[in-house]
Order: structure tokens, then C-alpha cells, then sequence
């Protein structure tokens, strides 16, 4: 499987990953370390216990990554969390929105998961 | 200095404050072509980096959202810390959120550049506000003073700190050099020779100063050397640089030591010290070279104190006359006086003479001193009469820098006239060494002191050295014999000294007063030698003016004259 053809399998943008980081070699490296990443666990698991300031830094910490990886819709996804816990700005949206927004980024996040693992064990 | 790179692009240091691994790791790949890469993973975290690299980062790449301290935190505590300014910051943020923007290029942030990265972009803004930063700031720092080749101050200044941060378990010495009387050098021989000396000078210190780290030009011919530190005994402490193929054959160079620096210290305060001990031994001949001490720096603060105080002080009467009465042999009663000042501070409580006395000459305060305590005097002398008490002559004490005025006498007279003193009632004090200092202006105003019916007493006489030439010229009245020759005579039991020095005055026709005597013995045995005055705790010690009035009332007959 090449890079390319995880990013296709999982809904990811090759072409925003390609113009960050350039190489396939260095895209393969980031996006098997994302396997390991912590910034969703750390959103869905500050929002179970209703920290505000957790959920954000989860949130904003994940934008940011998958953003770098080109995990575009993971990115879009977690920056309306983010925005919605930003701190100083009130929220919008009621706690049950907040809980399927998060429930379907989890579908997502598994789905890439999922995706990368098959990658890695094709290497 | 570390130029080994020059010519080529050098690699420049760069800290990236990101709390997120894999952002943080990626940044490091992108850069590490580039870049040497600090990394952090918190604002505080970042804060130590920078704190122990400041001289080597050239760019701070900061995420604005992390836990612990984050990205506004780390810019609020960068600011505070002056060594940091020179360090530019280049935000990264996720999205562009103009709130935080805004609150970040308020408080310094130079540039942005938003996730996800695109590399170009990045390195472009990056290298651009790296280029701003260096050359801004090398603008006012240039590196060379042209004359000698040694540091310019504000570069010397900025690579010793830099020198002491990098290597905070080395130990180092300051020295700096101060050529004596350069000015007088420079109007005699002219610039163009005093330069060529100071850079010989200059070169021999390069070439010869063991474990040189860094020198400096900090003054028009005083310069600063950073040494690798050497205990006080392997100094040399007769070193003296050669002053090259030029017309000073003569010269003096001061030297001044600050050993084992502190590190906390900015430069300008290291030098400050080095250089106050070359303040300790200048016009001091012979002696060339000292160590800074602690006990400089107290004296130094201590001084700083007082001079804060004084003219307050002054104001508020801190300034207190006390009279130590001088016994007339001849006719066994009280024949005058001497005032002497005492400062009495609230906070301080009693200040010695030998404390702020000296400081005052420096700084020339001591002539606002003395005309207070010449009027105090003049008062005390009006009131006495007024009272009815007895009235007899006060001696006050002249300072070198009264003779700067070049009406004294007239001030003097003037102030007595004030009061209605007669001239004769008070006596101007002054002492041998100032003689030395500038013979024809003191014996002018002394002359003119004395047509004005002031009477004029030598003190100190037999301290130190004592010139038959000032005897000669001076018009005097009276001869104050030091104590250290009544003290000498009674521990060896040998007068001949004090015995010469009475004769010497009965020849000249002036009238003896003997200091510092403190027994019967001593003022029977000045009695044999024909000595008119004697003053000492034998008597009295000096006391305030309601002790003193009571004490005339008691020993002295109603008006006395000298």
C-alpha cells in the first residue's frame, strides 16, 4: 500500500500532507506516530467529565496535528470543538450536541485508526 | 570569538515551544536542515531553555495554546527580562483567531505562522525576522574600538555577560586600567601622540595579560580586561604596561582588580567595582595596583547614604557644634576654645567626623559645613555676651576647598560683623598638609585673613610632615602641637621633641597650644617647657554648648583675649 493509497482509503488530503511534509518517507513516519497520539483521547475523556479547559486543549491539540498530517475532515472537526471551547468565548451549542459531535469524531478517528494500521502492517 | 563560520551561512538556533509531540517533531524535521532546534514542551519549559540560551537563540517559534504556561504567559515573563528583547518570537497558531493575534503582537510576538504548516512560507517569515533582529540590533554595538583594537564598551559590555552566562561554573577576574593624569598628557603632547599610546599600551595588555578572555575600551584611556581567574598571589602587582616608541618615558597607569566576579552582576557593575579600586589609589604615589574588596563597596554605599543626607541634614540642624575648652597655663583659667562638629542623625545616630568629614572635602559640601558651623560659632559668641557669660576665643577649622573662595576673608568678616564679633574672638584653624596643596593661594588668603584681625592657628603640628617653610611663610598666630608628641613624650619619657617645638614657636612669637593631654603629670611637665595652652580630656572633652556655658561660668574669667 503506498502513502498515497492510505490517504485515499481513509479520506485524508496526499496532496496538503505532501505540501507539509514534503516526502512520502516523512508522511509514513508522522502518520504512524499518529497512532500513538493522545489529543482525541484527551478530548473525549475531558468531556465525560465536563472539563471545559481539557475539552479544548484536546481539541485544539487535534486540529493542529491532523491538520499537519492533512487529516483534513478530523481537523474541520475538532476545530468547531475547539471553537466551542475556546476560552473566554461562551458556548453555542447544548451538551447533547456537544456529545454526537464528539460520538462522530470518534467514528472518524477510529476509521483513520483502522486505516493506518492496515498501512503499517503492509510495510 | 567563535567567527569560524563567518563566510559561510551559519546555523542559527531556534526554540520551539509546542506541547504537542508529534507537531513538535515534525517542526524539528522540517527545520533540522536549517536550524539547530532547541525544543520545549511548555511555556516554563521554554522559559529555562531561554533563559540558559539567550545569546544563541536567534527565533522563537511558540505555540499559543498549552497547558501549564502557556503561550501568553511565556511572552508576559519573556518581556520582563531585558536580555531577552533581542529575541524575536514567532507565533503558531492553529487558526487565525485575530483576539489572540492581536493580544500576542501586544505582547511582542513578531510574526505569525498557522497550522498547518506551509514550509515555505515558514521558513521564509522565519529567516526574514531573523534578519530584522540581527541587523537592528547590531546597529548599535560595534564590535571594534578603531583606535586600539580592543572592544568597543557597549560590545565588551554585552560579550562578557555573555561570556559569564555561557559559562556560569568558570571563575573570572576583571582589570581595569586608568592612565594617570591623561588629560595633562593630552594637552601637552598632543592627540595624535596620546593616541599612539594608547595603543601601545593597549597591544601590551593584549600580548601579555595571562588567561585573556576579552578586552574593552571603556573610557577615552581606561580599558576593561575579562581574565580567567588567578588567586590574589599570582598577580603581579607591579606589572605596568610599555608605553611603546613614545615620548612618555614617564607614565602611570592605576590598575584595579576585581577578582572571582559575581555572575549575578551586569558588566557595567563589574568594571564599576575594578574601577573603584583605582579610585582608592589614585594621586596616591607609589601605589599602582588594588583589589576591589567588599569594604569598598560598603564604604562606597555609605557614602551614597550620606550624601543623600547632608543636605537635609544640614537644614534640620543634624549638625551640632561642641566646644572642648583650651586651659590657659599662664593664668590657670579657660582661654578658649575649640569648635568641633558632630553630626547626630536620627537614623544614624552619632556619625564620626572621620566619616563624612573627608567625604564633604571630596565632594566640596564641607564649604556649606563650615560656614554653618562659623555662624553657629558667631551666634554662641553673641549669646555669651548678651548673657552675660563669660566670652572667650573659638577656634574653627578651614577646609582646603574653603580656600577655592576667592573673597573667604571677606565672607568671614562679613559674618562676624553680623553678629558684632570682634575678629580677634575667632580663630581659623587650619592644617599643614593643606599648605602642600597649592602654597601661594592658601598664603594669600591667610594673609588676608589676618588683616582682617582674624587669628590664625597651624593644627596638627609635629603630624606627619611638618615643613619649616610653612612657619616661614604663613603669617600664624598660634601653634597647635599634635598629640602624637605629647603622647610620644610620656611613653619614653623624653620632651626634647615637644621641648624644640616650643622653643621653635617662642622664636617665631607664636603661642603654643599642646593637644591630647590627659594627665597631671603631662600639664606639670608643659608647664616647665612654657607651653600657653593646653587642651585635652585632662580638662575637658568637647561638649555641647549648654555643658560648655556652664563650664565657662565655672572656669573662665569673664573676657578673654588671646
Amino acid at each position: 500500500m503506498t502513502v498515497q493509497q492510505l490517504y485515499e482509503s481513509i479520506g485524508g488530503s496526499y496532496e496538503s500532507a505532501r505540501r507539509i511534509l514534503q516526502m512520502d518517507k516523512l508522511i509514513a513516519k508522522f502518520i504512524l506516530k499518529f497512532l500513538d497520539d493522545k489529543s482525541f483521547e484527551q478530548l473525549s475523556s475531558s468531556w465525560a467529565a465536563r472539563d471545559a479547559a481539557g475539552t479544548f486543549d484536546g481539541a485544539h491539540a487535534m486540529k493542529g496535528v491532523c491538520a499537519n498530517l492533512g487529516l483534513d475532515a478530523l481537523s474541520a472537526s475538532a476545530s468547531v470543538l475547539a471553537e466551542e471551547f475556546r476560552p473566554g468565548h461562551a458556548r453555542a451549542m447544548d451538551d447533547d450536541e456537544v456529545t454526537r459531535r464528539v460520538s462522530a469524531l470518534r467514528a472518524d478517528y477510529e476509521h483513520t485508526l483502522e486505516g493506518i494500521r492496515a498501512f503499517a502492517a503492509a510495510q | 570569538m567563535g567567527n569560524k563560520n563567518e563566510g559561510m551561512q551559519r546555523k542559527r538556533t531556534v526554540l520551539v515551544v509546542e506541547d504537542n509531540d508529534m507537531n513538535r517533531e515534525i517542526l524539528l524535521e522540517l527545520l533540522a536542515d536549517d536550524y539547530h532546534v532547541l525544543e520545549a514542551e511548555n511555556g516554563a519549559a521554554g522559559l529555562e531553555l531561554l533563559d540558559r540560551h539567550s545569546d544563541e537563540i536567534a527565533l522563537v517559534l511558540l505555540d499559543v495554546y498549552m497547558p501549564e504556561c502557556d503561550g501568553f504567559t511565556f511572552l508576559e515573563r519573556k518581556r520582563k527580562d531585558p536580555r531577552y528583547d533581542a529575541v524575536p518570537v514567532i507565533m503558531m497558531t492553529a487558526s487565525s483567531n485575530a483576539d489572540d493575534e492581536i493580544r500576542c503582537l501586544e505582547l511582542g510576538a513578531s510574526d505569525f505562522i498557522t497550522k498547518p504548516y506551509n514550509v515555505e512560507i515558514m521558513k521564509n517569515r522565519m529567516k526574514s525576522v531573523i534578519r530584522l533582529r540581527e541587523s537592528s540590533s547590531m546597529l548599535g554595538r560595534l564590535e571594534t574600538d578603531s583606535l586600539t583594537g580592543l572592544h568597543s564598551k557597549e560590545y565588551f559590555y554585552h560579550a562578557v555577560e555573555k561570556t559569564l552566562r555561557a559559562n556560569p561554573n568558570e571563575h573570572y577576574d576583571i582589570l581595569c586600567s586608568d592612565v594617570e593624569n591623561f588629560r595633562v598628557m593630552n594637552d601637552r603632547y598632543g592627540t595624535a601622540e596620546c593616541d599612539r599610546f594608547l595603543r601601545a599600551i593597549a597591544d601590551d595588555f593584549t600580548a601579555c595579560l595571562p588567561g585573556l578572555v576579552l578586552g574593552g575600551r571603556i573610557g577615552a584611556d581606561v580599558y576593561a580586561f575579562l581574565l580567567r581567574h588567578r588567586e590574589k598571589d599570582a598577580w603581579d602587582e607591579n606589572m605596568t604596561p610599555n608605553g611603546g616608541n613614545t615620548h612618555f618615558e614617564r607614565f602611570i597607569v592605576k590598575l584595579g582588580a576585581y577578582i572571582d566576579v559575581d555572575h549575578s552582576l551586569t558588566a557595567a557593575a563589574i568594571c564599576d567595582r575594578a574601577t573603584l579600586a583605582i579610585a582608592e589609589i589614585k594621586k596616591v604615589f607609589g601605589a599602582n595596583f588594588a583589589f576591589y574588596d567588599d569594604a569598598m563597596r560598603e564604604q562606597q554605599l555609605f557614602d551614597h547614604h550620606l550624601e543623600q543626607m547632608m543636605e537635609s541634614a544640614l537644614a534640620e540642624r543634624q549638625f551640632v557644634v561642641y566646644y572642648q575648652p583650651k586651659h590657659d597655663l599662664h593664668t590657670d583659667a579657660t582661654g578658649g576654645a575649640e569648635a568641633l562638629v558632630r553630626w547626630i542623625n536620627p537614623e544614624l545616630g552619632f556619625i564620626s567626623p572621620g566619616k563624612f568629614v573627608p567625604l564633604f572635602e571630596r565632594n566640596g559640601f564641607i564649604i556649606n559645613l563650615d560656614f554653618y558651623i562659623w555662624e553657629e560659632v558667631c551666634r554662641e559668641l553673641r549669646r555669651c555676651r548678651e548673657e552675660g557669660l563669660p566670652v572667650v576665643p573659638v577656634s574653627v577649622n578651614v577646609s582646603r576647598r574653603d580656600f577655592e573662595l576667592p573673597d573667604l576673608a571677606r565672607q568671614i568678616a562679613a559674618l562676624a560683623d553680623r553678629y558684632g564679633i570682634e575678629h580677634a574672638l575667632l580663630h581659623i584653624e587650619l592644617t599643614e598638609s593643606m599648605y602642600s596643596d597649592n602654597p601661594e593661594q592658601i598664603a594669600r588668603t591667610l594673609a588676608d585673613l589676618h588683616s582682617n584681625g582674624f587669628y590664625i592657628e597651624l593644627d596638627d603640628f609635629g603630624a606627619g610632615y611638618s615643613s619649616l617653610t610653612s612657619l616661614n611663610t604663613l603669617q600664624l598666630d598660634v601653634m597647635k602641637i599634635d598629640m602624637s608628641l605629647i603622647r610620644h613624650a610620656t611613653a619614653t619619657n623624653d620632651y626634647s621633641i615637644l621641648r624644640f617645638a616650643t622653643l621653635l614657636a617662642d622664636g617665631m612669637r607664636l603661642k603654643t597650644v599642646v593637644e591630647g593631654v590627659e594627665t597631671a603629670e603631662q600639664v606639670a611637665a608643659l608647664k616647665v617647657l612654657g607651653c600657653d595652652y593646653i587642651q585635652g580630656y585632662y580638662f575637658s572633652k568637647p561638649l555641647p554648648v549648654e555643658e560648655f556655658e556652664a563650664y565657662l561660668k565655672a572656669h573662665a574669667r569673664q573676657e578673654v583675649r588671646v
